[in-house]
C-alpha cells in the first residue's frame, strides 16, 4: 500500500489515520500502534519541512509493506538531505536544547523497533521504520 | 491545511492492492480526510459507506481480486468539495449500461450473494457520481461530496 502527500502540514495526519487503519489489521497491539502514527507523524514532517522544504509540488510518498513479522513503513521525500539518527538507546538530553528536529528524531529511534536512513535512488531521502508484529508465539517483547 | 487549497486542489493518493480488506483502508482515509474537512457525521458515513463499494468493486470486478494488480484512489480537496476517484487496472471493464440499473428488492431475494446495490448506492449517497474509463484503460468512478455549510453548525 502507497499513499502519496502534499508537502502540507496537517496531511501527515491523514497518512497517520491510513497507516493506522492498516496497522490494527495486522496484528499489531492497540498501544503499540499508538507509537506507529507518532513515530510516522514526526517522520512525514521530517519529510514535508526538511525534505520537502514545504513546497506544496513536491511529494511525500509513505510506502508500507506487510510480511510475516513486521511492518516496514517507508517515508520518502524529494530532498537530499541525510537527517543523522541518534543510536538507541536514546539519551533524552534536555538541557541541550535539542532543535525540534532532533526531538522528533529521537522520538522515531525510541519508538520503532528498527529504524534507517538510505538516500533515495531519486535524489530524495527515505526513512525506514519497521514494527514488529505481535504474533503468537512471538519471542520479541512488544515493549 | 484550508488556507493552502488551491483552485485545483491538494491531492493525496493511495494505491492499494486488490485484496479484500484494503477497502477498509479507503474508508477510514477518507473518513479522517473529511472530518478534517469539516463534514457532518451522517455525510462522513454515506462517503465510507461508498467508497466502500467503489473500492470493493474495483477489487473484485475490475481486477479480478488479483492482488498484483492495483486500485487507486486519489482524493482531491477543493474549497467547496472534496472528490474521490477510484480506479481500476480494468481486468473486466464495467458495461455502462450497468451502472444505471435501479436494483429490485424482489430480484434481490433470488440473488446467492448480496451484491447488485453498490452501484445504486453510490448514487444514492454522493452529491455527484461518473463512470469513465481511467487514463490506463481500467474502470474509474468519480464522486463528489460538496460541502455545505450549515447555518447553525451542527458541530
Amino acid at each position: 500500500m502507497q499513499i502519496i502527500l502534499p508537502s502540507i502540514l496537517g496531511y501527515e495526519v491523514i497518512a497517520r489515520d491510513a497507516v493506522a487503519s492498516l496497522a490494527r489489521r495486522c496484528g499489531i497491539t492497540p498501544e503499540r500502534v499508538e507509537d506507529v502514527k507518532t513515530a510516522l507523524c514526526e517522520a512525514c514532517m521530517n519529510a514535508i519541512e526538511h525534505g520537502n522544504r514545504s513546497d506544496p509540488q513536491r511529494k511525500v510518498q509513505v510506502l508500507c509493506t506487510v510480511d510475516e513479522q513486521r511492518l516496514v513503513i517507508e517515508v520518502s521525500d524529494e530532498g537530499g538531505s541525510l537527517p543523522m539518527l541518534p543510536r538507541k538507546p536514546v539519551q533524552w538530553t534536555f538541557e541541550q536544547r535539542a532543535s525540534l528536529r532532533g526531538m522528533g528524531l529521537m522520538l522515531i529511534v525510541t519508538l520503532t523497533d528498527e529504524v534507517s536512513v538510505v538516500a533515495d535512488p531519486n535524489d530524495g531521502t527515505c526513512m525506514r521504520l519497521v514494527f514488529y508484529r505481535n504474533l503468537v508465539g512471538d519471542s520479541v517483547s512488544a515493549s | 491545511m484550508s488556507d493552502a487549497e488551491g483552485v485545483t486542489g491538494q491531492v493525496i493518493e493511495l494505491r492499494l492492492p486488490s485484496r479484500l480488506g484494503y477497502e477498509r483502508i479507503a474508508m477510514d482515509t477518507a473518513a479522517a480526510l473529511a472530518r478534517r474537512m469539516g463534514l457532518a457525521d451522517e455525510r462522513i458515513d454515506a462517503l465510507r459507506t461508498a467508497i466502500g463499494e467503489a473500492v470493493t468493486n474495483a477489487i473484485e470486478h475490475g481486477n479480478q481480486a488479483d492482488a498484483a494488480m492495483k486500485v487507486v484512489v486519489v482524493l482531491t480537496v477543493r474549497p467547496a468539495e472534496l472528490i474521490i476517484c477510484v480506479s481500476d487496472q480494468g481486468r473486466r471493464a464495467l458495461a455502462l449500461e450497468q451502472t444505471k440499473t435501479q436494483p429490485r428488492i424482489a430480484d434481490a431475494f433470488q440473488r446467492a450473494d448480496k451484491g447488485g446495490w453498490g452501484i445504486w448506492l453510490m448514487r444514492e449517497l454522493m452529491d455527484e457520481v461518473e463512470f469513465t474509463l481511467a487514463p490506463g484503460g481500467g474502470n474509474q468512478v468519480r464522486m463528489v461530496v460538496h460541502l455545505e455549510r450549515s447555518p447553525v453548525g451542527d458541530q
